[in-house]
């Protein structure tokens, strides 16, 4: 069966200021791969309903995780979805003081400039992958 | 015996495909870790399904609201499903417009101020429903403590640490009220916990419309007299000399 176009699936997590540069990241990825890719929002796989599951049957999947817990890739295993790239910010901020990216509920303007390079991978990663898992 | 929570919950859909979602995002982490600090605690959706036993039990130890931001309802649904039912359901949907809800995340817009207006007008009702709920809980505490005074009480004793020895104290003046408000002042009827009362109480103090606030959750006779000479079941009802001049919120929701 032929795979439809991929869905980007980023965490949002409250608990901390990676689930707010998950969010930013996925709204920024959504302008610049419009037509390649659409967001869904997390909760809506969450409850596993039909037409959720249908959202991600046979669809590539772009997770974005927020922290170690990777709540948007666990969900989306869960209810059966197809995972093709999986990022964790918190991998990709080691090293990096995460008092300096702001909180949960601002971003600092270290915070903006990191959600602005990790987009651009992102992007670049998308335009050279078109099939296959990656893991970041 | 009643339980009085220390912390109320709240649990954000936090769907960032749809102007709601983002909303209800920005509002409760605003409200966890700004405006209601030590009042209010939060956990990220996801957790009711993968997370620890602690977290799935999350709306069993905290009584929980839920904000949507969209009539999908998810944030609340997936409560219901996983735990225990919220106590309160808030749609942003029904506050800003369904449609406004629904639309895409203005993602030019600055993050920094994105949606501002919106999340301050949310945060301030979100506010003020916790701030009801709170004051009911309030409320119950100090009638179990008069209860237990009078020898009334269902504590079993005084394990419960329900503090029997304060007596009567904490009853405030307007809880006291037991009969109609003056009708010569604009009155508005509302409910413990109801978004739509919230609302509009949030628009005629920025208006700077005096009114006097009548909680049908506090005074049964309110609740009556709404049902009895307004023949209303559901609130807000704006009262002004002596005339319903509006039942529900603009949108006729209650």
């Amino acid at each position: 069966m032929d795979k439809k176009s991929p869905v980007i699936i980023p965490c949002c997590g409250i608990d901390s200021v990676y689930g707010l540069m998950t969010q930013e990241v996925a709204l920024k990825l959504k302008v610049e791969v419009e037509k390649q890719a659409k967001l869904l929002g997390l909760a809506y796989l969450v409850n596993g309903e039909i037409d959720a599951v249908q959202a991600i049957t046979n669809t590539p999947c772009i997770v974005i995780n927020g922290c170690s817990n990777e709540c948007a890739s666990n969900i989306v295993e869960l209810i059966g979805g197809d995972i093709d790239i999986e990022y964790d910010i918190d991998n990709l901020m080691a090293g990096v003081d995460m008092v300096s990216l702001g909180d949960a509920v601002k971003l600092s303007e270290s915070g903006a400039r990191q959600v602005s390079e990790i987009a651009g991978k992102l992007i670049a990663d998308l335009n050279n992958t078109e099939k296959g898992a990656a893991k970041c | 015996m009643l339980v009085h929570p220390k912390t109320t919950g709240i649990i954000a859909c936090c769907g960032s495909e749809c102007r709601g979602g983002y909303i209800s995002r920005a509002v409760a982490a605003r409200i966890v870790n700004q405006l209601r600090t030590t009042q209010v605690v939060t956990i990220s959706l996801p957790r009711l399904l993968v997370g620890t036993v602690d977290e799935k039990n999350f709306s069993l130890n905290h009584p929980t609201i839920t904000l949507d931001g969209c009539a999908k309802a998810c944030a609340r649904k997936a409560v219901e499903k996983y735990c225990f039912k919220p106590v309160i359901g808030i749609n942003i949907g029904d506050l800003i417009g369904e449609q406004e809800a629904l639309a895409s995340v203005n993602v030019q817009d600055d993050p920094t101020n994105r949606y501002m207006s919106e999340i301050e007008k949310i945060s301030g009702i979100v506010t003020h429903v916790l701030d009801s709920l709170s004051a009911m809980y309030e409320k119950a505490k100090v009638a179990q403590r008069n209860s237990c005074d009078q020898g009334t009480c269902d504590c079993g004793g005084s394990s419960c640490g329900c503090g029997c020895e304060s007596g009567s104290e904490g009853v405030s003046a307007s809880d006291q009220q037991s009969s109609e408000p003056n009708i010569d002042e604009i009155v508005i009827y509302t409910k413990t916990g109801c978004p739509f009362c919230a609302k509009v109480v949030q628009e005629y103090q920025e208006k700077g419309i005096s009114f006097q606030e009548v909680n049908t959750s506090v005074h049964a006779w309110a609740k009556k007299l709404c049902n009895d000479k307004y023949g209303a079941d559901k609130v807000p009802i704006i009262v002004k000399d002596g005339v319903a001049i509006q039942i529900g919120d603009i949108d006729g929701k209650g």
